[in-house]
């Protein structure tokens, strides 16, 4: 094992982070305490961290927010914290006067592949009230049995392979049971309004319709989640 | 002429009804004795795979009796869930589900129960809580209030009498036997509990989807819905039900009268009469209140949390986000069916997204290549292909963890679709998910329950777990019907 040579200035610079770790192995230079690297690995390795499988490293997320969004920063990545689902998971940073790299995986998708995804988040939106989203692979797909273009079988194969990609690479289900998925709020992220508008413009666009003006909700302005607790 | 009209009513009862349907079930005797087992409780829930065991377990002795055909008790399950005797919902806290009997399947069982153990009804006290209650009712709704006064006056009577002849000491206490019907009633009226429990539950759960339905949609009588929530208030525990089950939940934490309730229970239980009782008479007896503590519990915390997240929803205004993004999807929706025919399903149409996933890979992974390591001697010729020993693949597919399980899920939606397909066409549509092991695990599969042709061998591809993709040419099996492991 390689010693390496700890740079004394390093350790002063150290001492003014707010999460000074006391060092986890000989040599260590990092600045984070334990619990929160790991919850670092975590939103890395991702896809998410969520309080009810990782409710130690949530808590390390919550009290280290600041130093962690840092890390995450030098890697031009930022962390989304949604505290109604419990959740984090980190995205490319939004900013449009700086030409960042993406570290992340970015995924074409196939049509087959946009609309489950729609039916998935249409699902998402009817249970709500923080319960899990479980539905039934068989009732998602009689719901998209009117986007059929080919015959039974070939379709039923390409929304199979769909359903495939949304469980192993998306990793946006996982399986309760042989018919039954829990649809992961992550889905919410990934088919927000924006991208709904994007995916309509995209249609028209192949069914040869030229695109139109569209309803438009005047949406209030997100506000900050309120904390009271009224029992 | 009133036949008709009830005919047809309960006609169209049963086929409606889940109790009746139960009921009217041929696998009632296995129904009704494995969910009275292990639903027995109030608000007993059991996880899904955990009753799965427990029921194959007893299937092994059942089918010993009863003709039960091949199904698992898995498929039992779905079966009951189907006809709406159980429940499935998502386990608090962990990934899976957990099965519960619903309001229906409560109440088949305490039919049956009843008809296993034949009561006489109409006992004694039946008829004297039904006479006072009757008489109770004439005089609170009388208008008149001489007659109550009156009623007053003889209770007292009643009561001096009974007090003067305790003192005198002239007074036997009830008889064994009606102590014994009343306490049967009583139990029969706790029985009714857990189905009172469930059916209260299902509704509240209706009622707060039915809100956030309302809540949803653009109507706008729908609003004060929205005021409401919003000014605090809790229209699940305002409505009829909850505020019949509030009462009866304020009773029961009230310490004095579950106090009073106890003691009364204990002193019954001490009693001559009672040491005739059956076991599970006295024990379901002594948890009379425990029971109701918990079944009222359950119900109350899913209140709350249900009160709780509705104004949530409500204050931090997600409602509004909510409602335009349904409008979106909705359109989204209907011009994606246009655009269907334009395309193939499987045409990327010009959109991608970030998973909030990294690759990671890094030399620092690697273990140097240390040359003497592979020194193999001399220089090896190439391998014939041989013929690979089926009875040896099935070996080794015993001794490690394959999934079986995605794999035949795997091979029976392709028969689904095309009626037949050999391991390669599986393959094809299923990509292998464990390197070599879901190929050797879908040549064991076919070997077990598909046919070998042996006049013809055809091509295997799968990506091994080190993402190097591999052929074999192995003898063609065919898969010809579905498997259920």
């Amino acid at each position: 094992m390689t010693q390496f040579f700890v740079d004394p200035l390093l350790e002063e610079h150290a001492e003014g982070s707010t999460t000074l770790s006391s060092g986890l192995w000989e040599g260590d230079s990092g600045t984070l305490a334990d619990s929160s690297r790991r919850a670092l690995l975590k939103l890395i390795q991702g896809p998410y961290l969520s309080s009810k499988q990782h409710s130690r490293l949530w808590t390390a997320l919550l009290a280290d927010r600041v130093q962690i969004q840092s890390r995450l920063h030098d890697l031009f990545l930022d962390v989304v914290i949604d505290e109604v689902d419990e959740l984090a998971f980190t995205r490319k940073v939004h900013a449009p006067e700086f030409d960042a790299p993406s570290a992340l995986r970015n995924v074409a998708l196939t049509y087959a592949d946009t609309i489950l995804l729609l039916v998935l988040r249409q699902q998402l939106l009817a249970t709500g009230g923080g319960r899990r989203t479980i539905v039934s692979q068989t009732e998602i797909f009689e719901q998209l049995a009117i986007y059929r273009n080919s015959d039974t079988a070939t379709y039923a194969r390409n929304l199979n392979s769909a359903w495939t990609r949304m469980s192993k690479q998306y990793r946006v289900i996982h399986t309760v049971d042989d018919d039954r998925v829990e649809v992961s709020p992550l889905v919410k992220f990934m088919i927000d309004e924006e991208r709904v508008r994007a995916l309509t413009q995209v249609y028209e666009k192949l069914a040869g319709l030229d695109p139109q003006s569209h309803t438009t909700a005047d949406l209030p302005e997100p506000t900050a989640e309120s904390s009271e607790e009224l029992s | 002429m009133s036949v008709l009209p009830t005919a047809l009513a309960i006609q169209r009862l049963s086929g409606a009804n889940a109790t009746i349907d139960m009921l009217r079930a041929n696998t009632l005797p296995v129904m009704a004795a494995v969910l009275g087992e292990y639903f027995g409780s109030p608000s007993t829930r059991v996880p899904t795979d955990e009753l799965h065991e427990l029921i194959d377990a007893d299937l092994q002795t059942l089918r010993e009796h009863f003709d039960l055909g091949t199904q698992s008790a898995k498929g039992f399950c779905d079966g009951w869930r189907e006809k709406k005797v159980i429940i499935r919902r998502a386990a608090e806290g962990s990934r899976g589900e957990t099965y519960e009997l619903s309001a229906a399947g409560f109440d088949a069982i305490r039919i049956i129960d009843q008809l296993i153990t034949p009561q006489s009804t109409l006992t004694e006290s039946r008829l004297m809580t039904l006479a006072q209650s009757l008489q109770s009712l004439a005089i609170d709704t009388d208008p008149d209030t001489s007659r109550k006064l009156r009623a007053l006056e003889q209770q007292r009577e009643r009561l001096d009498e009974e007090i003067t002849r305790l003192r005198s000491g002239e007074v036997e206490p009830l008889d064994p036997r009606v102590a014994t019907e009343r306490i049967t009633d009583i139990l029969l009226q706790a029985q009714g509990l857990p189905a009172d429990f469930a059916r209260v539950r299902a509704r509240f759960e209706d009622l707060n989807q039915e809100l956030r339905v309302a809540i949803l949609s653009l109507d706008d009588h729908q609003s004060n819905v929205i005021m409401e929530i919003f000014r605090g208030v809790d229209l699940i525990s305002e409505s009829d039900e909850g505020r019949t089950f509030q009462a009866f939940s304020g009773l029961i934490r009230d310490p004095e009268s579950s106090a009073a309730f106890e003691s009364n229970v204990r002193e019954i239980l001490n009693r001559d009469f009672a040491s005739q009782l059956p076991a599970n008479a006295r024990r379901q007896i002594r948890n009379l209140l425990r029971d109701m503590k918990m079944g009222s519990r359950d119900v109350q915390g899913t209140l709350t949390e249900f009160a709780r997240g509705l104004r949530r929803y409500v204050r931090s205004q997600d409602y509004q986000r909510d409602r335009a993004l349904r409008t979106l999807i909705q359109e989204a929706l209907s011009t994606a069916a246009p655009a269907r025919m334009a395309i193939k399903p499987f045409t990327e149409i010009g959109m991608s997204i970030d998973l909030p996933v990294i690759s990671m890979s890094s030399i620092g992974g690697v273990s140097p290549h240390d040359p003497s390591a592979f020194d193999a001697g001399e220089l090896l010729g190439d391998a014939e292909s041989g013929e690979v020993d089926l009875a040896q693949l099935v070996l080794i597919a015993r001794e490690s963890e394959i999934d079986f399980a995605e794999l035949s899920s795997n091979v029976n939606s392709y028969l689904e679709v095309a009626g037949t397909g050999s391991v390669a066409d599986v393959l094809r549509e299923f990509p292998s998910s464990q390197g070599l092991a879901s190929v050797v695990g879908l040549l064991a599969l076919a070997t077990r329950h598909g046919l070998v042709d042996t006049d013809n061998a055809e091509q295997l591809t799968w990506t091994g777990l080190d993402d190097v993709t591999r052929t074999a040419t192995v003898t063609r099996h065919v898969f010809t019907e579905r498997i259920d492991l």
